[in-house]
């Protein structure tokens, strides 16, 4: 459990707010999350694809416990991040915990996806 | 004639582009296995880097060319023209060394046979300066002589060292091949081709193929799709496989390629369940249209009604607007389907 007084955590929404295998949207004041539930566990992750920035709460879709982005296909376990299929990147959680039935995000830094290949902004032309 | 070298961190290899060619066009023809979707500036799947300033965008409202960016010289291949010599930085996974085992082409065609078989949809005829063999399910780029831009249009039909090419066409409000269409201006015209292009597709003489299919198909987005089943019915796959299949309109008056479907479900009774849908409330005046159930909701909202036990170990493939395709995706991953097994393009 976090110390509940470390400024950076925020209520994100109510748990009983996403049914098992939604993925919703929310506002940190700063910058956007997506929250998706798969079971009882929930997770915080930033709201674009890994891939090309596709919209996660409009593109996304939580099966089983895996995340598809429906416009290229891109997969991953949702519970670890890591990478299924063709997917190249995993997904980045913000750490976040239950409170009182209230899903609480530490969103102190944005968390923001590289989605240039590696070395690709020093290639010499 | 400017030369385009593709290039990563694996490799490099430099072909021809002709005038008014994009650089997908240039690289696929010419066997760079290049990655792409639609080929027409819509999926993103196709971006790359370039110099900056060193390629032109034939389109650059793009829906696809919303994401690039073009400080850093990032732009869709399939709408980038050239006319010097230049680099393209391409994705560090694709294997610059490989060769495309079929290559599309450009083509000239007459455009002829226009029949409107629906409030909003008509069926078109392209014969070639030549002849054409494709897989099922695959598409062509076409454009009108004297406009820019190429849009992607599957066949609905399957034949082998095709001299016609059978398609079908949506009205889209402003579209410009669709105002010409429909606004009966058209009744023959010139258009360039290039193709066949696609991953959508069907090979039922592959053993991994030989499958039982799903199919889900909204309004024109049948197109794929029909030439899927063509081609399994011409090997008369559904003797010994199964097909469950629906297929969903607005409204009543506008089902079309009815006779078609029925003689596909002909070709194998017992196997092959068929049922239409339509999404506007109210218009569901009978329990059926033709010989075929009628129901009512969205392709994938009937589908999952249906199609209880319907989806597992089968491959699906899928065509229709955006929601609808992430509706019945999300369907069949719920039932167990993996991505690999479900094939689609995405157009719109």
């Amino acid at each position: 459990m976090s110390d509940a007084t470390d400024t950076a955590w925020q209520q994100i929404c109510s748990a009983t707010d996403i049914i098992d295998g939604e993925l919703k949207r929310f506002e940190t004041g700063q910058f956007a999350v997506v929250v998706a539930r798969v079971g009882a566990e929930f997770r915080v992750i930033p709201p674009f694809c890994p891939h090309m920035a596709e919209p996660l709460h409009e593109s996304g879709i939580c099966r089983g416990g895996t995340l598809t982005c429906s416009k290229h296909l891109w997969q991953w376990n949702l519970l670890t991040g890591q990478e299924q299929g063709p997917a190249e990147r995993p997904l980045v959680f913000y750490e976040s915990e239950i409170r009182d039935g209230d899903v609480w995000a530490k969103v102190d830094q944005e968390l923001v996806y590289e989605f240039d290949e590696e070395d690709d902004d020093d290639f010499e032309w | 004639m400017p030369t385009v070298t593709f290039l990563n961190k694996q490799g490099r290899v430099a072909v021809d582009c002709q005038q008014g060619e994009t650089l997908l066009q240039a690289g696929l023809r010419q066997g760079v296995p290049l990655p792409y979707g639609c080929g027409a500036g819509v999926c993103s799947t196709c971006v790359a880097r370039a110099r900056p300033g060193t390629v032109e965008s034939a389109w650059a409202e793009a829906p696809g060319a919303q994401i690039l960016k073009r400080d850093k010289g990032e732009c869709l291949l399939c709408q980038s023209l050239v006319t010097d010599d230049c680099e393209i930085l391409v994705p560090g996974k694709i294997d610059l060394e490989q060769t495309l085992a079929d290559t599309p082409a450009h083509c000239r065609a007459r455009l002829h046979d226009v029949a409107v078989v629906a409030p909003d949809v008509a069926t078109f005829q392209l014969s070639l300066q030549g002849q054409a063999d494709y897989i099922a399910g695959q598409y062509f780029l076409v454009r009108l002589e004297g406009m820019q831009g190429y849009r992607p249009y599957s066949m609905t039909d399957f034949q082998r060292e095709a001299q016609t090419l059978n398609f079908v066409i949506k009205r889209i409000p402003n579209g410009r091949f669709s105002d010409e269409i429909f606004g009966n201006s058209v009744s023959e015209a010139k258009v360039d081709i290039f193709g066949p292009m696609g991953l959508a597709t069907f090979d039922p003489s592959d053993p991994k193929e030989s499958r039982d299919l799903v199919c889900l198909a909204g309004g024109s987005g049948i197109a794929g799709i029909m030439s899927v089943l063509d081609r399994a019915v011409s090997v008369n796959h559904f003797e010994s496989h199964r097909l469950f299949m629906v297929f969903g309109v607005r409204r009543r008056e506008d089902f079309f390629f009815l006779d078609e479907l029925r003689r596909i479900k002909e070709s194998a009774p017992d196997n092959v369940s068929i049922h239409l849908a339509v999404s506007e409330e109210g218009s569901e005046a009978t329990d059926a249209v033709g010989d075929f159930p009628l129901h009512q909701g969205f392709v994938h909202e009937v589908a999952e009604r249906l199609g209880d036990g319907m989806f597992e170990n089968r491959l699906a493939f899928l065509g229709g607007p955006p929601a609808m395709l992430t509706g019945s995706l999300a369907l069949l991953l719920g039932a167990g389907l993996p991505v690999t097994d479900i094939r689609y393009d995405r157009f719109g």
